[in-house]
């Protein structure tokens, strides 16, 4: 590993095509980079995004979405969103320079569905592979639209929950889940309260959370820089069932408590943990900054919550709107576009995904610092 | 575009562990698309790949029926330890061919 390198200049704008699948979101992006400055002081140009469009697989109420289905749903859908992407960006495949597709991790059938035609376009209009790790994706998307230099990243999703620090040419895991990730705790709370999964089971739990009034005292389960969320979810599902067959319990103030509590004091708690274990990790690598990353990302509880502790410590948090922080295809045509500036390529023996990735499995060759 | 199903015992070339095969000729209008579907679905690995085999190829000038479609047929020879096994190798397969082919028909130079 080289101590320090040029970063190769590039002197006209490039332009990267990247698709999204490894859960039930397909997307699609198209994204244009800009010449660094000749000065290595003056701040690159912002990124141009030419297309951003995503179309998600939603499964009734109380259901979650399976591997296979899910794969079926990108299959079908894969090609019109790359058409869609072309018109609505005005390129054509001459002017892209290279195709990205995310590698992993997530789910495998999905995955691969989506890398079959990443390897077809990349091969028909003749033009370099480039796998890409999911998490970077997310991180490096949120860093360019916050403008986030170097934050402390809490990427939170439906398969993710990890605290990231970047050090050295990685991103470096501070903290993560020891069990399931924040996001499946709350999908599958949802399925248990047989919500909409439209748009997202999560958004209808913030919606039911925001009429919550009282607090339920569930299980706090941070274990030094790590969270464990699989023995709340068990408790609340127990909490949940109870009310479902009449057996109810009662506020201090006599009112009953209502499937509306039980999501607010499920936020309350999880998100509670996820801002001390962010503290954590802000205090070990003395930052002011935090940017949320990830689906859960959108909740607006959890950036409040966010706020406050960075306030308190003297920094701010960045987070991005539902375009960037849900799974989709131009945060993978950003990273991968960044890796390709460096010479990255990935071969078609190479292109194989994998349901592990581990995030400080990439080397950042991008970044100087 | 016109899928030739053969089970044909005597033409398969590999190593038949199982008693279950099945061979598929797909024909493309180039060689150059049938070298894009053959070189996309090769690298992924099989689940299960002591119960179900797939060996890809192209034709080539002297495999082929006629000059015309020298090279431009992919060529898929699958092995299965059951009946079950085959028919989910065999789908598994269709599907990934599937997009190749949406790909080739609607994102190529030509088609946009």
């Amino acid at each position: 590993m080289p101590s320090k390198q040029e970063l190769p200049i590039i002197h006209r704008p490039t332009v990267a095509i990247g698709l999204e699948g490894s859960a039930n979101k397909l997307g699609v992006g198209i994204i244009r980079h800009f010449p660094r400055p000749s000065s290595k002081s003056d701040p690159r140009p912002p990124a141009q995004i030419l297309a951003n469009i995503r179309h998600t697989y939603i499964t009734p109420p109380g259901e979650g979405f399976l591997p296979r289905d899910t794969a079926k749903h990108h299959r079908s859908f894969v090609v019109k969103l790359v058409k869609d992407a072309l018109k609505t960006s005005g390129l054509t495949p001459n002017d892209i320079d290279c195709v990205c597709f995310t590698q992993g991790p997530g789910m495998g059938a999905p995955l691969q569905s989506v890398a079959i035609a990443a390897r077809t376009i990349s091969m028909m209009w003749d033009k370099p592979l480039v796998g890409v790790n999911h998490c970077i994706g997310h991180i490096e998307m949120g860093r360019e639209i916050t403008g986030a230099n170097n934050p402390v990243v809490l990427y939170v999703s439906g398969g993710n929950t990890q605290v990231i620090a970047y050090s050295h040419r990685r991103y470096r895991i501070f903290g993560e889940t020891l069990d399931i990730a924040v996001g499946n705790c709350l999908d599958r709370f949802a399925r248990t309260l047989q919500i909409p999964n439209d748009p997202s089971p999560g958004f209808n739990i913030e919606l039911l959370a925001k009429k919550g009034k009282h607090y339920v005292e569930l299980p706090y389960t941070v274990k030094g820089m790590d969270v464990s969320m699989s023995g709340i979810l068990a408790f609340i599902d127990g909490l949940a069932n109870d009310i479902a067959n009449g057996k109810l319990r009662y506020a201090e103030d006599g009112e009953i408590i209502t499937n509306e509590d039980l999501c607010f004091s499920l936020q309350e708690t999880i998100f509670a943990m996820l801002v001390e274990i962010t503290e954590r990790a802000m205090a070990h690598v003395g930052s002011q900054q935090v940017l949320i990353v990830g689906g859960v990302g959108c909740n607006e509880r959890l950036q409040e919550m966010m706020g406050i502790m960075a306030r308190d410590r003297g920094g701010a948090v960045y987070a991005t709107d539902e375009r960037f922080c849900i799974d989709n295809g131009i945060m993978i045509a950003h990273a991968g576009l960044l890796a390709y500036e460096t010479g990255f390529r990935t071969s078609l023996q190479d292109s194989v995904c994998t349901q592990r990735f581990r995030t400080d499995e990439v080397f950042i060759a991008w970044r100087d610092d | 575009m016109i899928l030739q199903f053969q089970s044909d015992i005597s033409s398969i070339h590999i190593m038949s562990k199982h008693d279950h095969h099945l061979k598929l000729t797909i024909p493309f209008s180039t060689s150059r698309q049938a070298q894009i579907a053959y070189n996309v679905i090769s690298p992924d690995p099989q689940l299960k790949p002591d119960q179900f085999t797939q060996v890809l190829s192209v034709s080539d000038a002297r495999g082929a029926s006629d000059e015309l479609s020298a090279g431009r047929i992919l060529v898929a020879e699958f092995d299965a330890a059951s009946e079950r096994v085959l028919r989910v190798g065999v789908n598994g397969f269709l599907d990934s061919l599937g997009v190749v082919v949406g790909c080739l028909r609607d994102l190529d130079y030509d088609a946009l």
